[in-house]
């Protein structure tokens, strides 16, 4: 039987870059401030993430 | 005192011999037969008067030239009609954005105005430091004179107050509506007029006077003056003048026809440079003069810390890393002047340019910017928000790294027939700099068999790609073989 994630996964941060003109920004810049927010709001280190 | 405190020259390393083209016209001009005599200095596929400019410029800065208030940029051919051009060579050599630039052209004397200019700005005081490049990559009809007689080139000369090589002695200029050719803003290339009657009622009447009062200026006479440097095309023209004026024949100097041509508005400057480094001795005195609608004369004196100073690139340098070009087809090729298939890979070049992006990145696009780490202090480029290297990663610690004149040999590379190319193969693969960091490059002025794994190689500035449809030249750094330098 097929079994769901329920319960065994859970969102433990989340991030977003800040929004507007950002020309001085590349996507590069703009994920790297998205996944800095994400691991502060998990409180997680990035040696403890096993996938990306 | 104000004067000239460093240089550096460039000419393309292709020289297409001439009697290549004598070969390809002389059924349709029977006089051109006895034309066909040394070669006339021809651009790559992907250079231009702004890359030339760069790497003139680079060298002179690279001899000791201080960093610039100002640039000043000279041509006649610039690839932008609007849209700074010395910007770009500024940008390519991260100069401070805090300088002035200047484009001029529109003349053949360009070169020697801007060196005017800039003379007389720093003598006044406006700027500490000037740098004047001069660069020409002028478009030619096939089987027209000027095929055979330009060629293409350019000088870079820093403008000071200290560590004179030369000293700025006294200027003169003469403003005459002579039209001796002309292109019209919306055409291509020159409509030229007759040159017996240029050299007679032109050149032997504007530049005499002109160059009397210089030389009355500086206090000195005719006799007095050890180098004449004047380009012209015309046969004996700069020969009347000298005669006219009472300036020894021995004092005329080399205008390089046979190994280069005339590099247009940038050519009384390339003559100069090559003057300074091969025949000037200290306490000469030397008349340079540039002609087109009038004339700019300028009278010089080298001084003692000439025999002393070394170009990291002097124009002599440059014409020595020489590789002669036979295929007069692959001229045509490279200048437009005949309708090649091209092939449908080439379809996917055009492209529009993200100009914004193109801005944010400008010192890694046009200066060759990276990254250093100051955590581990690896290099990288390019200059990303988190460090390649394993051990570290770490983020926000990159601070900018110029990997312009860093040393660098070939890792792998590849010479494909395939990938589309003005100049098949197509060689690119990855270069390792000395210092750190790696780079996936295009290889430029490679024969075939010239590159193999160990090879060292310098980076250059070229043309990238051309937006053909919108117009746009795409610039970015390439690796060549640095053995010749």
């Amino acid at each position: 039987m097929a079994t769901g994630i329920k319960d065994k996964v859970a969102i433990l941060g989340m991030g977003c870059s800040r929004f507007g003109e950002r020309w001085e920004s590349g996507a590069e810049e703009l994920m790297v401030e998205a996944f800095n927010e994400a691991i502060g709001d998990a409180g997680v280190d990035v040696s403890e993430i096993d996938a990306a | 005192m104000v004067g000239i405190t460093a240089f550096g020259g460039y000419i393309p390393k292709r020289r297409l011999v001439r009697q290549a083209i004598v070969d390809a016209h002389v059924w349709a001009d029977p006089g051109l037969a006895r034309r066909g005599r040394g070669e006339r200095a021809m651009c790559n596929w992907d250079e231009d008067a702004v890359t030339m400019a760069v790497e003139a410029a680079r060298s002179c800065l690279n001899s000791g030239g201080s960093a610039p208030d100002v640039l000043y940029f000279a041509s006649t051919s610039a690839p932008f009609a609007d849209r700074q051009n010395a910007g770009i060579v500024s940008t390519a050599l991260s100069l401070p954005e805090s300088i002035a630039s200047v484009d001029l052209g529109s003349s053949q004397k360009a070169g020697v105005s801007a060196f005017i200019q800039a003379l007389g700005a720093v003598q006044g005081g406006l700027y500490d430091q000037a740098l004047v490049v001069a660069s020409e990559k002028r478009r030619v009809k096939a089987g027209s004179p000027g095929e055979l007689a330009y060629g293409d080139g350019a000088a870079a000369l820093a403008i000071g107050t200290e560590g004179l090589l030369a000293e700025f002695v006294a200027a003169q200029s003469a403003t005459v509506d002579f039209v001796d050719h002309f292109r019209s803003a919306t055409e291509a290339y020159d409509y030229t007029w007759e040159e017996r009657w240029i050299r007679d009622e032109g050149l032997a009447k504007i530049v005499p006077p002109c160059i009397n009062l210089a030389l009355a200026k500086a206090g000195a006479a005719p006799a007095d003056v050890d180098h004449f440097i004047m380009p012209s095309t015309i046969g004996r023209a700069v020969a009347g003048i000298a005669r006219q004026v009472g300036l020894p024949a021995e004092a005329i100097a080399d205008n390089l026809a046979g190994v280069m041509g005339e590099a247009g508005a940038a050519h009384p400057l390339v003559m100069l440079l090559h003057v300074l480094e091969t025949r000037a001795k200290p306490g000469d005195l030397l008349l340079l003069a540039g002609f087109g609608q009038g004339c700019d004369a300028v009278v010089l004196r080298a001084t003692e810390a000439l025999a002393q100073f070394r170009s990291a690139q002097g124009v002599s340098d440059a014409l020595a890393n020489r590789q002669p070009e036979d295929n007069y087809q692959k001229f045509l090729a490279f200048n437009d002047l005949i309708r090649l298939e091209k092939g449908m890979r080439a379809e996917n070049d055009d492209y529009k340019t993200a100009l914004s992006v193109t801005y944010r990145k400008r010192d890694m696009l046009l200066g060759l910017v990276g990254g250093r780490c100051t955590k581990c202090g690896a290099l990288q480029f390019p200059r990303t928000e988190v460090c390649v290297n394993p051990q570290c990663r770490a983020h926000g610690t990159q601070e900018p790294h110029s990997f312009r004149d860093e040393p660098a040999s070939v890792l792998t590379w590849s010479a494909d027939y395939l990938a589309y190319t003005a100049d098949p193969p197509s060689h690119y693969g990855m270069i390792t700099f000395k210092e750190g960091g790696r780079f996936m490059t295009d290889f430029t002025d490679v024969a075939v068999g010239g590159i193999d794994v160990g090879t060292p190689v310098r980076m250059v500035f070229r043309i990238k790609s051309v937006d053909s449809r919108r117009g746009f030249v795409r610039y970015f750094w390439k690796a060549t073989p640095a053995a010749a330098q």
